[in-house]
């Protein structure tokens, strides 16, 4: 028997309910509510922004979120695509991304405190590369959220990407939020 | 068919994220001055509580026992789960009516929560957070944006269904204006005996053109804070919860920054 998350509806309910609903309950709501459920557990993780490479999005089968991966470090490396995508500079009909310049990465992190909630403890902008390792020893036995964007600069105006976010994609929502990677680290380090 | 209705179906993405990349420059680059302006009536308070004694939590029980088996059965792997779910409602029902009264909160407390949480909020409508939101929005777009992003006091929708003629005001130099509305504000919890609950603001954005008020982007963002007990909200006279609603404005107006100036629409997700 597969691992059935019970808080799903607690969470759609908690998050998702007060920006889709506005003081009524309706039959296209309930079966947005059901299909989310018989979903949840079909198909890849779904994904926004720039996807992470290390440590990687993990789900169970009926989860909305993705797992806590431990990683193996108090400063581990986090890695990301680096943008532009392929896909993107494919998806480029008018060719923006040719003319974008000075790409860097914008990266923050977050302790969990209750929920899937957080306190900023970490962040980083104007990074060249698509990997960073933590400049400062994070907590052990503890989870984290973290996100990546990129920054760039298109006909001579500031741009960025998204956050990153994967599971059930909470974009409208301001980060952190539950959609955010998700990682925590060891006890024993 | 099941995806779009599901995940896709229910899950709100801003406007800008989805829109091709040419028509959000071509939005962007028409832009001169923009006026930012805020709603002028307070956003609605929503204060989610406990069931209120033995009858509110044998009530909410009542309710939660007859939806889990439903909600089990759903998303359960076994054919026909719903409809095995069904036949167990009047069980679950029962069962979640006594655990409901047993687990009830107490009437005073969820009173005195309740008067707590009705105080803190005359508070934040005492400190105006809309004003706190519009400098916020100006100051994080000046800042980051390379846009002339300038106060547009006095002419913000007076009631929730008022739709502004910005082209009958007269405000020269802004062609277009940044109109936020606070809509609701308050405490979220789900319809349990005593559920958890996350201080929560929402807030509604648009961007109209002044010529002809066309709404050129629209969009409702939200910021929720950590769950926590009632009892914790109310604790130190519902300091927690002003403070989480206040943390919300910043990181809100980042939200509607980044959006509406800045985000550059990736291709398709997945």
């Amino acid at each position: 028997m597969p691992y059935i998350k019970l808080r799903l509806p607690t969470y759609y309910a908690r998050r998702v309910l007060p920006e889709r609903l506005r003081g009524r309950i309706d039959w296209q709501l309930l079966l947005c509510l059901l299909c989310l459920a018989l979903t949840a557990g079909c198909g890849g993780i779904p994904m926004a922004g720039l996807h992470p490479e290390y440590p990687p999005a993990e789900k169970g089968i009926f989860a909305l979120w993705t797992d806590y991966v431990k990683v193996d470090s108090l400063q581990p490396m986090l890695r990301w695509q680096p943008f532009p995508r392929p896909k993107d500079v494919k998806a480029d009909k008018s060719g923006n991304l040719n003319r974008i310049q000075e790409i860097s990465y914008e990266v923050r992190v977050w302790k969990t405190i209750t929920g899937s909630s957080g306190e900023l403890v970490y962040a980083r902008s104007g990074l060249t590369f698509a990997h960073h390792q933590l400049e400062e020893p994070l907590e052990p036995a503890t989870k984290y959220l973290w996100s990546v964007r990129a920054r760039f600069v298109l006909d001579g105006y500031p741009r960025v990407t998204e956050w990153g976010l994967a599971g059930y994609l909470l974009q409208g929502e301001v980060v952190p939020n539950p959609s955010c990677y998700r990682f925590k680290t060891a006890k024993n380090q | 068919m099941v995806g779009p209705l599901g995940l896709g179906g229910c899950t709100h993405t801003p406007n800008t994220y989805t829109m091709k990349p040419q028509k959000v420059e071509r939005i962007r680059s028409n832009l001169g001055t923009v006026g930012v302006t805020v709603s002028d009536y307070k956003a609605e308070a929503e204060i989610s509580l406990p069931g209120r004694g033995v009858l509110g939590g044998a009530g909410r029980g009542f309710v939660m026992g007859a939806t889990i088996p439903v909600m089990v059965g759903a998303v359960s792997p076994i054919p026909g789960g719903t409809v095995i779910g069904i036949l167990f409602v009047p069980i679950g029902a029962v069962v979640g009516t006594f655990y409901g009264a047993a687990k009830a909160a107490p009437a005073e407390e969820v009173d005195k929560a309740k008067e707590m949480a009705n105080r803190t909020v005359e508070k934040l409508r005492a400190m105006d957070l809309r004003l706190t939101l519009q400098n916020e929005v100006i100051q994080q777009g000046s800042e980051r944006t390379g846009f002339n992003i300038v106060p547009l006091s006095g002419v913000g929708p007076q009631d929730a269904k008022e739709v502004v003629q910005y082209d009958q005001l007269q405000i020269p130099g802004i062609d277009t204006v940044l109109e936020l509305r606070m809509e609701r504000g308050g405490l979220w919890g789900f319809y349990t005996v005593k559920p958890p609950s996350s201080a929560f603001v929402e807030i509604r954005a648009q961007l109209i053109r002044v010529s002809d008020n066309e709404v050129l982007l629209d969009d409702v963002v939200f910021c929720a804070s950590e769950e926590r007990s009632y009892k914790k909200w109310s604790e130190d006279e519902g300091q927690l919860f002003l403070e989480s609603i206040i943390s919300c404005i910043p990181s809100l107006a980042e939200k509607v920054v980044d959006d509406f100036f800045l985000v550059y629409p990736l291709a398709a997700q997945k």
